[in-house]
């Protein structure tokens, strides 16, 4: 596990218990993104609504369980379901820029706006909650427009607190997948040079090849590196020496996260999401059987 | 009185138009012929509204 993604293994469930966790990991854990876009002023090249787009798909960082939902029909929103960011840039020409430059960074001054043009305006209480820097776009280079000489962007951005099912920009995860483990067996021994041809079929790492009193063996040592390009079926001799298949229960879990939440963190929120719906429709049985 | 405020308004706000060619801003009063000085272009583009735009994003 790094600080973004996150590799673990869950054993012993049913397949649509993790597909289960897969699905809500992309489209019911929520995060905050940019929802209205008040432009003031736009003289650049991209559209308006292209801008807005763009601005909607950059990731927020924000827990966004320290929002609430904003209500239906709420247009102008609270301090407890909004965030408010500023995007002001200009683009002037440089007047100390050399006479037959051609190198836009040197003759323009602002001429690419980044996520670092986008400043926080707190509103009601947040200046104390939220502590200075802590509430930013993810990262801070990512290009959202260009400029030149003359030419503005000056917007005001309200981020409210969302899910996947509505909007893919409110995914928390650079995608969620698994994978079941690979379960490779041996129907006869291996040995000598067909040893050393077996491990160049697999992934390095799968097969491993063993000196026994003085025979090369091949031994099946971590299945859980192959990637099933089922090379070996390709090969005439080793075709019928491997049988090839996955452990029916054992799903790899792969969660990369757009570094809203740590990947653990989301992990648990899908986990807590799928509770939530268990025991609602729990509560919806025993509403029924009481009538 | 107010008919008098709502003429001399507009007036005092100089019409800056765009120039087609290099985009540079320039004061236009009226009367005036359309064309600008530095690259002779004919053609004058209006300055984007000041009307706010609220967008989904």
């Amino acid at each position: 596990m790094d600080e973004n993604s996150l590799e673990f293994d869950m054993v012993g469930i049913d397949a649509a218990i993790a597909n289960a966790f897969r699905r809500i990991l992309l489209a019911e854990v929520p995060t905050m993104a940019v929802e209205k876009v008040l432009v003031y002023n736009n003289t650049s090249i991209v559209q308006d609504e292209i801008l807005a787009h763009r601005l909607g798909l950059i990731p927020i960082h924000a827990d966004p369980r320290l929002f609430e939902y904003r209500n239906q029909g709420d247009e102008e929103g609270t301090e407890i379901d909004t965030l408010q960011f500023r995007l002001q840039v200009r683009c002037t020409r440089n007047p100390h820029a050399a006479k037959d430059s051609s190198d836009p960074n040197e003759l323009y001054v602002n001429h690419k706006v980044y996520t670092r043009h986008m400043t926080w305006v707190p509103l009601g209480n947040q200046a104390d909650l939220f502590p200075e820097g802590t509430i930013r776009p993810v990262h801070d280079d990512i290009l959202i427009a260009q400029l030149r000489p003359g030419q503005e962007v000056d917007l005001l951005m309200h981020c409210v607190k969302g899910i996947g099912k509505d909007h893919a920009k409110f995914s928390p995860v650079a995608t969620a997948s698994y994978r079941l483990l690979p379960d490779i067996t041996l129907l006869e021994p291996v040995e000598g040079d067909a040893a050393e041809e077996l491990s160049r079929c697999f992934s390095p790492g799968v097969i491993e090849v063993q000196e026994i009193q003085g025979k090369k063996v091949a031994r099946v040592a971590n299945p859980r590196l192959d990637t099933f390009s089922r090379e070996v079926f390709r090969n005439e001799k080793l075709k019928k020496v491997v049988r090839l298949a996955r452990v029916r229960n054992h799903y790899i879990f792969s969660v990369e996260s757009t570094g809203v939440l740590p990947p653990d963190v989301l992990v648990s929120e899908a986990i807590k999401v799928l509770m939530g719906k268990c025991r609602r429709f729990l509560d919806e049985l025993d509403a029924v059987q009481m009538d | 009185m107010d008919t008098q405020k709502d003429v001399q308004l507009p007036k005092q706000q100089p019409m800056i138009y765009i120039c087609g060619e290099c985009h540079t801003e320039n004061e236009v009063k009226s009367r005036d012929p359309i064309r600008y000085i530095e690259c002779g272009y004919r053609t004058m583009h209006k300055k984007r509204t000041k009307r706010l735009f609220v967008f989904d994003a």
